[in-house]
């Protein structure tokens, strides 16, 4: 028996309510599909398409079908099956970031593909960290960033990863890249490397790069990831509950494309909830009404369709790693260990996703095995109450030298970032904070920092893959 | 504060209607249109965009007072003698750059823009250089803006004003840039005349750049 611990953030009757509007939505007023093929095909399996507005309902035994066929769980390189039997949660990277910040000097700088092969390089270090996205470089062909980017993570990293197309013309290229890598078609699809991102253009738009990376994903055999990023009050409804429903409706229209495409394709949902500051404008995914948003879309969507659900559960929207980050991190985390996802993202980020930390990432990477201890929950049985013990110690004494205490001291877990000693110790120690010990951990892990040992035939197909890239997109 | 404290009331908590009623009674009460214009309207106006900067107002309320505002300015535009340009501080073309649909920053700045006293031509998303050129041509602004939120669209800024000055066109206007990726750095190095990191202070470097 599991004995985590659950949040439901919403009741049944609730989930059931959100779930009808979805079919309502669906059926009668609509998606837009910006994918001329798409349209004909969801026509002819059964979708009400209008070929002029590109305005595509869908009536309810399709998407019922749809959500009988999309599988239940998916399976990430290394075996990782999600969601974990015994309710162990996950971690992914931030991804798409246009800026990192060096440790060495704290200063930020423009993303570069340099950095990309030291982030894949770190995760591949960091256990806590089950996949791994590439962030935005600025130094190399601007049509082609994303290419380069996987190819760096492939070079690098051995963990599963998350894709992020910038734009319609590099999908054959990406898929293309991580095919090289498993070998053969059959390999790929046996052992998906991908989640391979589907974000939708909120509100219920769907451009031609959605349709058609949901598309060669089945194709190609890959995890399907719908994104639905949303900003509450300008891309959806300012209410909470409106912005899981419009969510709801985005990540449902993905399930039933990947499936009409490719029955039994695995589907990860992933809601991207942002929050507005009213005055300002700036999108936040810090504020307590973006991690409950998030939180609850996830939780939602699980109960609705039943699949695997990463959620936000790092990032901030401070621009250095300081107390609101940390605040964020752990306000979100607790959020991510006490509801329902079967993953967190956004391990490293600052400034609402423009910017990543390795510092952070680390401090992160830690914190997860924190949340996972705090999800595991209290076990309480005969040998847990230890009524003998208390039965037997003498009023006043201490159970230090107990079996029991023995048997049980390594069961706390201790984070090595966070400093527990006293004060004397600490100062004769360099009085550091927790910043300062993260990022002496990223100096010990940049030593070991070493590209992956693949096959030259591996590394000269990448490479061909991304100079025919750079010749034929860089005008 | 205005002499048309009713107007500024009602700009400033966006009754349109209430708006409209109240610029009929000054036009029949024969006020001369121009000062009825900046002082019932824009006055009122830069007070909402000073409130928004503080963070007093908020931006559905702005945009519900922008949009009070336009209602009166309706009826008054018909009754200004002589060139639009007269009503504004100047005239913006704003729009995103080819490949990118991210609108929301530009939308705020359009909005920004339109409540210090600019007369916005909002072009959308997606627009690629050549379109801005033909655009500029047409529609003759003080100021360009351009919007990217993507490192790999920001490269269409540098092409637009590029085309501007193969058209010979560049040296007629101002062009502003800005969104999340782009910064002072990369503004300059493409030859932007301004750049700002959020609607605010968009708002003010377009009217320094007009020497307003
Ligand atoms: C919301 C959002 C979306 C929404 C956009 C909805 C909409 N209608 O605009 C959706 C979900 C549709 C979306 C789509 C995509 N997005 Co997006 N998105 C964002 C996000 C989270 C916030 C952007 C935003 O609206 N901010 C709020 C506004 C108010 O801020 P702002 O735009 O910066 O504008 C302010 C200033 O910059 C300035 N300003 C803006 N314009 C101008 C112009 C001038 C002249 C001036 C002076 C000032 C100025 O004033 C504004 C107001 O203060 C950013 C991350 C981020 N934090 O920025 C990612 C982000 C920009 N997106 C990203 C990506 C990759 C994408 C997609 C490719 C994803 C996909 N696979 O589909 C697509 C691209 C689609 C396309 N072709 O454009 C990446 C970019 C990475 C890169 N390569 O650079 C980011 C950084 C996220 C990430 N870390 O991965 N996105």
């Amino acid at each position: 028996m599991s004995e985590n611990i659950r949040m439901d953030l919403l009741s049944t009757e609730e989930v059931n309510n959100i779930y009808e509007k979805c079919f309502l939505i669906l059926s009668e007023k609509g998606v837009k599909v910006d994918h001329e093929e798409g349209l004909k095909f969801l026509s002819a399996h059964g979708a009400h398409v209008d070929n002029t507005s590109h305005v595509v309902k869908f009536p309810r035994d399709i998407v019922e079908k749809a959500l009988a066929s999309v599988p239940h769980e998916a399976t990430l390189t290394g075996g990782i099956v999600i969601p974990d039997n015994s309710g162990k949660l996950y971690a992914n990277t931030e991804t798409g970031a246009n800026n990192y910040i060096d440790p060495e000097t704290n200063i930020r700088h423009s993303m570069t593909i340099e950095f990309d092969r030291l982030w894949a390089q770190l995760v591949e270090q960091l256990d806590e960290i089950s996949i791994c996205a590439y962030q935005s470089p600025t130094d190399v062909p601007t049509k082609t960033a994303d290419i380069h980017g996987l190819k760096t993570l492939l070079e690098n990293t051995s963990k599963h990863i998350m894709v992020h197309p910038y734009s319609l013309n590099s999908l054959n290229y990406l898929f293309e890249l991580g095919l090289v890598v498993a070998g053969s078609k059959e390999e790929y699809k046996k052992k998906p490397r991908f989640n391979f991102i589907c974000c939708s253009q909120a509100p219920l738009v769907f451009k031609e790069m959605d349709y058609e990376a949901i598309k060669l994903s089945c194709e190609y055999g890959q995890i399907v990831l719908p994104a639905s990023l949303t900003t509450a009050g300008a891309t959806c409804p300012v209410t909470i509950a409106g912005q899981i429903t419009q969510v709801g409706v985005e990540i449902l229209a993905m399930i039933v494309f990947s499936q009409l495409i490719e029955k039994g394709t695995p589907v990860i949902g992933n809601p991207f909830s942002f929050a507005l500051n009213m005055s300002t404008g700036r999108n936040l995914l810090g504020s307590v009404e973006a991690v409950l948003s998030e939180a609850a879309c996830c939780e939602f969507i699980k109960k609705a369709f039943n699949i695997p659900v990463g959620q936000n559960g790092f990032g901030s929207d401070s621009h250095i790693t300081d107390g609101q980050s940390t605040f964020e991190e752990a306000f979100m985390g607790l959020f991510g260990a006490f509801t329902i996802p079967d993953f967190l993202i956004g391990a490293g980020a600052l400034s609402t996703i423009l910017c990543v930390s390795p510092t952070k990432l680390i401090i992160d990477a830690k914190g997860l095995n924190i949340l996972n201890r705090a999800r595991a929950g209290i076990k309480v049985s005969e040998e847990t109450i230890a009524l003998d013990e208390i039965i037997n110690i003498q009023q006043g004494g201490h159970y230090l030298e107990n079996k029991h205490t023995l048997k049980h001291c390594r069961e706390a877990i201790r984070v090595p970032l966070f400093n527990t000693d006293t004060y004397d110790t600490w100062v004769a120690d360099g009085s550091k904070d927790m910043h300062t010990r993260a990022t002496e951990t990223y100096m010990e892990l940049k030593k070991n920092c070493k590209p992956l040992d693949l096959d030259e035939h591996i590394k000269k197909e990448l490479n061909n893959i991304v100079k025919s890239a750079d010749k034929n997109l860089s005008e | 504060m205005s002499d048309y404290r009713d107007l500024e009331e009602s700009i400033l908590n966006g009754e349109d209607e209430k708006v409209q009623a109240l610029v009929k009674e000054y036009i029949d009460q024969r006020i001369d249109p121009m000062q009825l214009m900046t002082e019932g309207l824009i006055t009122p106006m830069s007070i909402v965009g000073s409130k928004m900067k503080s963070g007093d107002m908020f931006i559905p309320e702005v945009l519900a007072s922008a949009q009070a505002m336009r209602r009166g300015l309706e009826l008054i535009k018909p009754l200004i003698v002589g060139e639009e340009s007269s009503i504004y501080i100047g005239k913006v073309v704003l729009g995103t750059v080819e490949g990118d649909l991210h609108n929301i920053g530009k939308n705020i700045v359009s909005l920004m823009l339109e409540s210090v006293g600019f007369n916005v031509i909002d072009v959308g998303e997606d627009i690629n250089a050549n379109k801005f050129i033909e655009i500029v041509k047409q529609e003759n602004p003080d100021i360009l803006g351009l919007s990217a939120l993507l490192t790999t669209t920001m490269p269409c800024m540098k092409e637009v004003i590029e085309k501007l000055k193969d058209s010979g066109l560049r040296e007629k206007i101002k062009v502003m840039v800005g969104g999340a990726p782009v910064t002072q750095e990369f503004a300059n190095s493409i030859g932007a005349d301004g750049y700002a990191s959020e609607a605010g202070s968009a708002a003010e470097k377009a009217k320094q750049l007009l020497g307003k």
